[in-house]
This record gives C-alpha cells, structure tokens and sequence, in this order.
C-alpha cells in the first residue's frame, strides 16, 4: 500500500473527530445564549458536520477496500478503489450545499449545487454502465469520472471560498479552518493519484506525497479551531494541524514499506511520533506566545522547535527508506545540530550577555559545513573526519544545560516562582543530547532508537515551556 | 429597427424587410430614394443620409453600387450604429441578398443586448451576489 492510501484511515478518523468538535462547539454555544435567533443560526453548522461525518465514513470504507484489496470492476482501478470515495464525497457535498445555501440564503445556489451533484452522480453511474458492458477499458469512461471529479472539486471549491470569505470577515480560527480544509480536499480528490489502471499518477509522487499532508492537516485544523474557538487567525493553527499529519506520515509510510513486522520498530515509530506532536506543537504554542510578547527568545524557541520536528519527520523518513539515501540522516544532522547551537545561543542571552550570544553559531557553522562535505559517508564518518571541531561543538551544546540549570538554582534560593522551567530545559536538553548524538554516530539498520526514546526530552520540553511542569 | 430596404442603382427594391411598419407598396420606396438621391445630387453635389417624418427615420447609406436604408424610430440611439452595420454586411455580401437574409440581418442586429441591458443584468447579479456575501458573512458574526 502507498502511503496516501494508508493516510485514508487517519483522515477518515481525524474528520469524525473534526466533526465531532463542531457538533460539540455548535451544542455549547447554542446551548449558552437564549436568543432563538442565534440557536437558529448554528443549523447550517450542525449540517456542515454532519457532511464531514458521511467523508469520514467515505475515507474509512475507502481504506478498508484498499487495505483488502477488494476487486468490484477489474477493469477500472479508479472505479474499483474510489467509487464508495466518490459516491460519499457527492452525499458529503450534498449535506455542504444545504448548509452553504442556508448560510447564503439563496435558494437558486442550492438548486444549481444540486444539478451539478446529480450530474455528477449520473456521469459515475454512466461510467460504470460503460465498463460493465462490453466496453471494459474504456475512455469514455475515464472521461464521465474526470469531469465528475472536476464538478465535485468546484463544489468543494465553492464551500471553501465560503469560508474563507467568512473567515475574512470575522477574522476567527474556526471559519478558517473550515476554508482550509474544504480547500484541501479540493487537492486530495484522489483522481489525482491514480488512472484507470492505477499506475500512473498525474502527479509526481512527491507531490502526491505532499498533498496528502496537507489534506491530513485538515480535519486536525478543524478539531483544534473548535476546541479553542477564541483563538484568532494565526499561523499557530497550522502547526498544529501539522503536528497531527507529520506523525500520520511517519506511521503511514512505516506500514507501506512492510516493515512493520518488527515489534520493536512499531514501538519506535509510534514513540518517535509522539515526539514529532510534541515537538510540532511546542513550536505553535511558541509561536502563539511570540505573537503575545515579540520576545526574541520565544521566536528562537519555535525556529528550534519547528527544525527539530522537522528533522525527525525527515530523519524517521529516511530510516524506512521512505527518502532515499544518506541525505535525511544529513539534514536530521545539520537541524538538530543548528537547533542546538540557538539553544545555546539562547541560554547566553538568557544569562545576560548579549554580544556572546554570538558565540555558539560562529562556532557551529563551519563545522557544520565542512561536515556536510563529506557527504555521502555515514554521518560517523564526518563526524571523525572533523572531530576536533566536533567535540568543542559537542560541549558547547552543554552550555545550555549548565546555565540554566544554574539559573534554576538562583530561582529556587531566591523562591522565585516558575522556576520548574529552566530545570525542565536543561533537564529536556541534557536527555536530548545524549540520545541522539549517541545513537546518530552509531549505525542502525532500520530506525535508530534514537528517534524512539526523544519522545522523553520532548516530553520534558514540552511540559517545561508550556508552564505546566510548575503546575505538576 | 423597424426595416431594412435594399435598393439598386435603378431604382428598384432589391430585398426588403419591416414594410408591414409603412403603408402602401415596397416597390415605390426604391425609385423614391433613387429620384431623391439624383436630385440632390444635382441641386448641391452630396447625397442625402437621413429623412425624419413623424415618429420615424430614415437612414440612407451606400454599399458599393446599391444603397441601404433601415427604418428607425425617431429617437433611436443606435440607428446610425446599426445602419453601418447592415451596410458592412451587404458589402460583405455583393449581390447574393434576398428578404430572408435581410429579416436574419435584422433579428441578428436588433437582438443585440445594449450596453444599459448588460448593465442591468451586471448590477443585478452584483445585488445577488451581494446579498449571499452579506448573508454568509452575518452568519459568520452570530456563530464564530
């Protein structure tokens, strides 16, 4: 199985959730004011839900007949793997269009929604009618199913300019989402992944492969919008969306290349995956409060956050050979690496000298780029090549470790409070260090445990900048 | 436009269409317009381009050899616009026109949407898509 295959379990799972959390939402809303005038507008809402619900059912039957390879017409894989997709997207459309027209009170956009449904409805039928026949592989066939996709992706595309006027309006994260997620799921019509034959994408599998992220921050999108409906408009809702679609990937492409077998390697990946969440939304919520404050420190800390995610994502790619060649283990090398110096940098500045902050990152990069230059040996290698750079870089990762676990002191004589957070850090990072630069210069033939056993420093990190460690 | 009368050289209609909006014979328009036009042309040396009676007008125009009068209500705007119009086709043509081409001409001209008709329907879908905006957006106020 591909990996966007795999990915219609979660997105199917992740949009009963998002639909859920509106279905929550409009409840509590509706339930909170007397006005039957606004009870009344939280209808179309309920509606909209109810369509994600019937997409999420779709994508779920979607992915046990690709999972069990269930053979309807063996002539068309299109209409063989996609057909209950298709026919669910035109219901799920049908429940969006009732509630487009009761947002837009026109009752002439619902009747036009409507024919282009049942237009697209009769092509799939015709279709079918087509390679049932004598026909088989057919053309014509192929030709009713393109354009049926072109009319479902217009109405999808109509109820996400919707929203996103809305959302321009009001300025709030849960219209947003919505916009976001009917957007991309414009992208994900899996038309695009595959022909009549199956083999042939339209689209390079890399952006198959990138689409299906994007879809999968979707319905994550939705589901935090909802359950945080203060939040304005901001770029925190995408990290978090993605802290849910880069563990989805990982774990996806885990079972796509059959590995799975080894216990031991699931585990891993499931803890590695975690750590790409904590790590992805600590990065938001850093963000969120970079936004509050403008404190360069807290930008430092998402710049740190949002490359070691990454490096993970990509690192872990690599392992399952998902991203060919010793590139990943390299760019998982120079972020986490980078990461690190900033860390330091940011220890420094947060000591009080401003100027050596500097320090760190002077140091750090020519080390880094000359052992870039060794590429393609394994990353142990260019290590030993430049180890008496390595090792001074190697300590200077430390520093942070020392100083604010220091600063952690002065708090604590002084009864200061919020003090658990530098502790938290120096603990976090001092755990994160030894892990993975032990198991990074050490060669593994699959997944280095490495990018297991991070979940703990992420952990640590996690609970520490978010304040929730002082509330322990 | 109420009529279109195509009339040769000598004087005689060629293909006509709208006489219904006149009284009388189609025939005596072509040696009228021919008589009028050679003696004008001896009084002052120009031709005549437009004749107004009543709540009608006539306009005048020359396509190679043969002239081409349209029938319009007195205040008709686009009377001169869509003279030239029928003169482009008929010298475009030649000779190859009867009554039938002309009536074709004249739906084909006279059911052209003018710019106050696009308008209205330009501003009439502005109000409607308006309205949906403004909607969706009130909604959005009341529940996000």
């Amino acid at each position: 199985m591909e990996v966007y295959e795999i990915a219609y379990l979660f997105l199917g799972l992740a949009t009963l959730v998002a639909a859920g959390a509106i279905i929550n939402y409009s409840r509590k809303r509706s339930a909170a004011t007397p006005d039957p005038d606004i009870k009344k507008a939280f209808r179309p809402l309920y509606t909209f839900a109810f369509g994600l619900i019937i997409f999420g059912i779709g994508s779920l039957i979607t992915f046990y007949g690709l999972y069990n390879e269930i053979v309807i017409w063996q002539y068309n894989v299109y209409l063989n793997f996609y057909y209950v997709f298709y026919i669910f997207t035109l219901i799920e459309l049908f429940f969006l269009s009732i509630s487009a027209a009761m947002i837009m009170q026109q009752r002439l956009i619902f009747i036009f929604m409507m024919i282009m449904i049942a237009f697209a409805g009769l092509l799939v039928f015709n279709a079918v009618q087509t390679i049932s026949g004598v026909s088989r592989v057919s053309n014509i066939a192929e030709l009713y199913i393109n354009f049926g996709n072109v009319l479902s992706m217009l109405l999808l595309g109509a109820n996400a300019v919707l929203f996103l006027v809305i959302a321009n309006e009001t300025k709030r994260s849960t219209s947003l989402a919505l916009g976001y997620a009917m957007t991309v799921q414009v992208l994900a019509v899996p038309r695009l992944y595959c022909d009549h034959l199956g083999n042939s994408p339209l689209l390079p599998v890399e952006f198959v492969f990138a689409i299906s992220i994007l879809a999968l921050m979707g319905p994550a999108m939705i589901a935090f919008a909802f359950l945080r409906p203060d939040q304005k408009i901001s770029a925190e809702l995408i990290g978090y969306g993605a802290s849910f679609a880069g563990p989805v990937i990982v774990i996806s492409s885990l079972f796509s290349t059959g590995i799975v077998v080894d216990a031991q390697i699931i585990a891993l990946a499931i803890l590695g995956s975690v750590a790409i969440a904590l790590a992805s939304g600590t990065a938001s919520y850093t963000y969120g409060r970079w936004r509050e404050t403008r404190q360069l420190p807290t930008a430092l800390l998402m710049v740190i956050f949002t490359s070691l995610a990454a490096g993970q994502i990509v690192g872990m790619l690599g392992s399952f050979t998902i991203v060919q060649g010793t590139i990943p283990v390299y760019f998982d090398f120079v972020v986490t690496s980078f990461s690190l110096a900033i860390f330091s940098a940011i220890a420094i500045i947060a000591a009080g000298y401003r100027t050596a902050a500097s320090i760190p990152l002077l140091l750090y990069i020519p080390t880094a780029i000359l052992m870039v230059q060794s590429y393609p040996d394994p990353i142990s290698t260019a290590f030993l090549n430049y180890i008496y750079l390595g090792i001074p870089v190697l300590i200077l990762f430390f520093v942070p470790v020392i100083l604010f676990a220091r600063v952690w002191r002065r708090m604590k004589i002084a009864r200061t409070p919020g003090r658990m957070r530098p502790l938290g850090m120096s603990i976090g990072i001092l755990i994160y260090i030894i892990i993975r630069f032990t198991f990074l210069l050490l060669e593994f033939p699959t997944l280095d445990p490495g990018y297991g056993l991070v979940v703990i420093p992420y952990a640590v990190l996690w609970l520490s900048i978010t304040g929730r460690l002082d509330r322990l | 436009m109420y009529g279109i009368f195509l009339i040769n050289d000598a004087g005689e209609t060629v293909a006509s269409v709208g006489w219904e909006n006149l009284e009388g014979d189609s025939a005596l328009i072509g040696g009228f317009v021919s008589a009028l036009q050679m003696f004008i042309k001896k009084i002052s040396g120009n031709e005549i381009n437009e004749l107004q009676f009543g709540e009608l007008k006539l306009l005048i125009g020359k396509a190679g050899e043969n002239y081409v009068v349209t029938l319009h209500a007195f205040n008709d705007k686009d009377a001169k616009q869509h003279n030239q119009e029928v003169i482009n086709f008929v010298t475009e043509r030649g000779d190859d026109i009867d009554d039938g081409v002309l009536s074709l001409v004249n739906e084909m001209i006279s059911t052209e949407t003018t710019a106050e008709e696009k308008e209205k329907v330009r501003s009439g879908i502005r109000e409607w898509t308006g309205d949906a905006s403004s909607a969706a957006k009130e909604w959005g106020k009341k529940v996000f």
